[in-house]
């Protein structure tokens, strides 16, 4: 494809094909050229070759313009110009591959993002030089499939690579976002160069002419794919390249964060010495439900500021996850609040109880019933007592 | 110049058969369809170029609205050489 044929090995191949000397076929094609030369040249208007075409000659007028340089009016001369008109039968003979393909007019659901895909495959379909070579006994079978759309499932690869890396190790982002990289890039291609280049089309009858086609005559098929591969090589590269840099930095970006987000919570838990400090200058900030649970989890003091706006009741949906458990709230700071559960003064620092404690699980239909039996004994004036039960905090 | 009269000068320039003649213009023509086909290009100096060249697929909007999907195709495209350029004008 895209090769230069030079009159050599022109001469060679005629040779071969009419079954003659290579000097014969030298001589043959000078004359050849030479008489359709001489006879343009000499005034002929027209010669007419059967089984390759015809060269005209057209004789343009003369025209004035002007001269770029200096404005001035030009005369152009006329001139003869040789133009080649194909013969019918070669274009068809050439066109073989897409031969039985004809126009379909395309209904109106198909949105404008699926012509593009179309648009866009054809040029990554057939630069993809490498698979169409190892694989020609596949590419009949999926040019049949004619899907119109492709491109999704070439997102595909890229999402699942990128979800991969994340659980994988933390420490090493970027040999991990590497290989991302380059998995990446690589299934692109072999999904991309399955589907033939031959257009998708939507409509039945073409889909089954196609089916006729690469049935018939596979071998053209391939090469035409690996001739047009060159044409859009650059494109296609640039593409799936550029995806794979796209979806490892994301990979990284991740990485980053999850390893931020654990460095935080480290810090707060391994030292339980410096922790209440470190608790008691993040508490006054609204801190995220999953590191209050992280916290809770571990043996820290964690303590929450009432406003006008968060409530013991709103407290304890914030750390606990229902709001019934703030009479744990309550029991943890009685001497603080007292009596007066129901208007606690904003401003109150709460010392909050780890969950643990009192077994406080908002998914437990016991846990939850305990709290709402030790809040009727709150709202009906009584002394309230909660079992503690988890025996390190007795 | 028909292709009748091209080949009778042809024949005689060549100092063959008729016969002759026509096969060996349809191995050419044989090896220019296979040749372009494979989207290859064919230099005869100081005469031209004849090159395959393949067409993608396109939509096209009609006046009326309606859009139609163009199948890809392979074209065969003759450049004259500069040498015969000169010698025409």
């Amino acid at each position: 494809m895209k090769n230069k044929i030079t009159f050599p090995e022109l001469v060679d191949l005629v040779a071969k094909a009419a079954g003659t000397t290579k000097k014969m076929s030298e001589v043959f094609l000078k004359e050849f050229f030479g008489t359709i030369s001489m006879a343009l040249i000499e005034g002929d208007d027209h010669v007419k070759i059967k089984g390759l075409g015809t060269f005209k000659i057209t004789q343009t007028k003369p025209r004035t313009t002007r001269n770029v340089n200096n404005g001035e009016l030009i005369e152009i001369p006329g001139s003869k110009k040789l133009t080649f008109v194909v013969d019918n039968a070669l274009a068809k003979a050439v066109n073989m591959p897409f031969e039985s393909f004809k126009e379909i007019e395309l209904s109106d659901e198909l949105t404008n993002e699926q012509l593009q895909s179309i648009d866009t495959e054809t040029a990554p379909k057939s630069a993809a030089a490498t698979a169409p070579e190892t694989e020609p006994a596949q590419e009949p079978a999926p040019a049949v499939e004619a899907q119109p759309v492709v491109t999704p499932p070439v997102f595909n690869p890229p999402v699942e690579e990128e979800s991969t890396p994340e659980p994988a190790a933390e420490p090493e982002p970027e040999p991990v976002a590497e290989p991302v990289a380059e998995p990446v890039s690589e299934p692109e291609p072999e999904p991309v160069a399955e589907p033939e280049p031959e257009p998708e089309p939507v409509a039945e009858p073409v889909i089954a002419a196609a089916a006729a086609i690469p049935q018939e005559k596979p071998e053209p098929e391939p090469e035409p794919a690996i001739e047009a591969a060159p044409q859009a090589p650059a494109t296609c590269n640039k593409k799936s390249w550029w995806q794979g840099f796209v979806t490892g930095a994301l990979a990284m970006l991740l990485l980053a964060c999850i390893a931020w987000m654990a460095t935080r919570c480290d810090g707060i838990g391994t030292k339980p010495g410096t922790a209440v400090e470190q608790a008691d200058t993040l508490a006054p900030e609204p801190e995220p439900a999953a590191q209050a649970q992280a916290q809770a989890v571990k043996p820290a003091v964690v303590t929450d500021t009432v406003t006008k706006t968060m409530l013991p009741v709103k407290l304890a949906e914030k750390h606990y996850g229902k709001q019934i458990f703030w009479v744990y709230i309550y029991l943890e700071n009685k001497e603080k609040i007292g009596d007066n559960w129901s208007n606690v003064p904003p401003g109150t620092v709460l010392v909050i109880p780890p969950a643990e404690k009192y077994g406080i699980d908002a998914s437990d239909k016991e846990s939850v019933k305990r709290a709402s039996d030790v809040s009727m004994q709150v709202y009906s004036g009584k002394e309230p007592t909660a079992l503690i039960i988890n025996e390190k905090y007795k | 110049m028909d292709n009748r009269n091209f080949v009778n000068a042809l024949a005689k320039s060549l100092k063959r058969d008729k016969e002759d003649v026509t096969k060996m213009i349809d191995a050419l023509c044989n090896v220019v369809k296979t040749r372009c086909g494979e989207l290859d290009s064919i230099a005869v100096p100081g005469f031209g170029s004849f090159e395959g060249k393949k067409r993608e697929e396109r939509v096209l909007t009609l006046p009326s609205g309606k859009r139609m999907l163009v199948p890809p195709k392979i074209t065969i495209s003759f450049k004259t050489s500069n040498v015969l350029k000169n010698r025409l004008s």
